[in-house]
């Protein structure tokens, strides 16, 4: 499978009175988001914290797909590694699952560093094989080493006290989420983002610029890695534990379905992506067993009507009302 | 400043006894051949003969079975083709290669980056960092205009000019063009010789190129070689290939190209 020439993640130069169209829609999501505790239900804030872990986890996914057109099918190994950072570091050490979130990002881009360094050195489906199975050998592990990881059995999380009330936990992810994302969107946008993208559009003119781009594709593993991290570290204390299916390769057809859905062209189709994802599990596990199914096909029509995703159809249509309206 | 001197002109590139085989096929047989400092050089040859992979070897896209090349004093026979880049040794490609996806000024602007070692930081952000270099870039070889453009939507000669500018972009000491002019109009053509002429003559900017259009070649190369089966046939002064007997048997006798 190729992945599609796409264009740039820049935008193009926008005015500055669409500018402050930006900022302000931002600027007032950022808001609403920190006051939805206020007039949200417990069950519905659990929601919108499992939309933000997933946001996370899609966004960081999207950094491999979207932007260096690198198909991973392994990204839940580096989320549930960064699950574990946190229940081991609780579990051995005692240390508090918000100390241990910070260093999850590290633990995850470490093993990420290991598995890219290999993975790096082949492309396309050859790549996306080898993330698989890495992803399963790191899943092995941890299923199997009882001593240290629990095994099957998983490893019990305890938030501390003023991390147990709903409302505290989705600010704590809230914010770690924002901090997270905004770090991610400087990427894109940075001259390492620029470079991602040139070698997803012309790996050989991409060599004849200069660009050493298995470094490249490297670095871009070790991030996104490390990022999936800081989402799975975020998704251990909300389920008070870290279970080896976190690492599994059916883990890791979210972040991609997720992205599909949204549309990798743009920054923001993966958060929508998540949320499409999110939402729909939880309507549908009320009628059906089978969540994926239906979030499966909601991606197959979205990737056959829509392929720039649910986000790119809606700006597309926002840039045709706009030039109609000029 | 430099001293006249009649012994040649220190090389830049030197490609000693280089052969490069695929499976049983010889590409390249024992070939040799040095650039000068600011000399443009072409290569011509029947289809077959091993002028891109000569190319090839010499921009670090294939590294060879046997021999070696030297770059200055430094021997590069090893050195992976992105580190050519930045050392100065640019590259066009005989299917012009060009980011579709990205603007013809995006195109310009990723190679300043890239050549300048921006793209490895992170958090540097790209925004409009070069335009002004970039524009330049453009206007050199006459696309300016066009900069807005996506690069997928331009006319082959378009293309292979953006090409050109994205290989100026990191200040090459080497040029190294798999047939330059070829799908351009003859107003094109003439600017991209002109560009080559001025980078010889004002930078010392060395051009190794081949080309199929042979009047091309003998009106704007100082030296010429020849190469046939992925031998190097003859090389010399446009005026010593053009009496060369062997040439005209081996390539220059075939059908139309007798009357060079």
């Amino acid at each position: 499978m190729t992945v599609q020439p796409l264009p740039p993640l820049q935008p193009a130069a926008g005015s500055a009175a669409s500018m402050r169209t930006k900022t302000i829609i931002g600027g007032g999501l950022i808001v609403g988001l920190y006051l939805l505790p206020f007039v949200l239900g417990e069950s519905y804030l659990f929601l919108s914290i499992d939309f933000l872990i997933m946001a996370l986890f899609a966004v960081s996914y999207n950094l491999l797909l979207g932007q260096a057109g690198m198909l991973s099918f392994g990204h839940a190994a580096y989320y549930g590694l960064g699950a574990y950072t946190v229940a081991i570091l609780f579990n051995k050490l005692a240390v508090p699952v918000h100390i241990g979130l910070l260093a999850s990002p590290f633990i995850a881009g470490a093993i990420a560093l290991a598995v890219g360094w290999f993975a790096v050195r082949v492309t396309g489906m050859y790549f996306a094989m080898l993330t698989l199975a890495f992803g399963q050998l790191l899943h092995t592990v941890v299923m199997g080493w009882y001593g240290f990881t629990g095994g099957d059995d998983g490893l019990p999380v305890m938030p501390p006290d003023w991390l147990l009330p709903a409302r505290n936990y989705y600010l704590f992810v809230l914010t770690v989420t924002l901090v997270s994302l905004a770090a991610l969107r400087l990427i894109t946008l940075s001259a390492f983002g620029t470079a991602l993208n040139a070698i997803r559009e012309n790996r050989q003119r991409a060599i004849f610029v200069g660009l050493g781009v298995r470094n490249y594709e490297l670095g871009a593993f070790v991030i996104a890695g490390a990022f999936a991290g800081i989402a799975g570290a975020m998704r251990a204390p909300l389920q008070q534990m870290a279970f080896p299916s976190l690492l599994h390769w059916g883990q890791s057809a979210e972040p991609v379905l997720m992205a599909l859905a949204g549309g990798i062209h743009t920054f923001a189709g993966p958060i929508v992506g998540a949320a499409i994802f999110v939402f729909t599990n939880f309507v549908i596990t009320t009628y059906s067993e089978y969540p994926l199914l239906v979030f499966g096909v909601i991606v197959l029509l979205v990737v056959l009507y829509l392929p720039g995703g649910v986000a790119g159809a809606v700006i597309d249509a926002w840039e045709r009302l706009r030039r109609r309206a000029r | 400043m430099t001293v006249p001197s009649p012994s040649p002109a220190p090389s830049i590139v030197s490609v000693t006894s280089v052969s490069m085989h695929f499976g049983g096929f010889r590409a390249l047989d024992d070939v040799s051949i040095d650039l000068q400092r600011g000399e443009i050089h072409a290569i011509i040859g029947p289809n077959g003969a091993g002028k891109s992979t000569l190319l090839n070897v010499i921009s670090g896209l294939l590294r060879p079975t046997r021999g070696d090349v030297h770059y200055g004093d430094q021997r590069i026979t090893h050195v992976p083709p992105h580190r050519r880049a930045r050392m100065g040794i640019a590259r066009s490609f005989q299917i012009t290669s060009i980011f579709t996806g990205f603007t013809v000024h995006q195109n310009v602007q990723l190679a300043l980056l890239a050549q300048r070692g921006d793209c490895r930081h992170p958090f540097r952000l790209t925004g409009e960092r070069y335009r002004d270099e970039a524009h330049e870039l453009l206007a050199r070889v006459q696309i300016a205009g066009m900069g807005a453009r996506m690069g997928g939507e331009l006319a082959a000669g378009d293309r292979k000019r953006l090409e050109f500018a994205i290989a100026l972009a990191g200040n090459p000491q080497v040029l190294l063009l798999d047939e330059p002019t070829a799908g351009m109009s003859s107003a094109e053509r003439e600017i991209v010789v002109g560009i080559i002429r001025s980078l010889s003559a004002e930078r010392q900017i060395s051009v190794l190129f081949t080309e199929h259009d042979i009047d091309m070649v003998f009106d704007n190369a100082h030296r010429i070689t020849v190469m046939h089966q992925g031998r190097r046939l003859v090389q010399g002064t446009p005026a010593a290939v053009r009496s060369d007997p062997r040439v005209r048997d081996v390539y220059l006798g075939e059908g139309d190209d007798a009357h060079v």
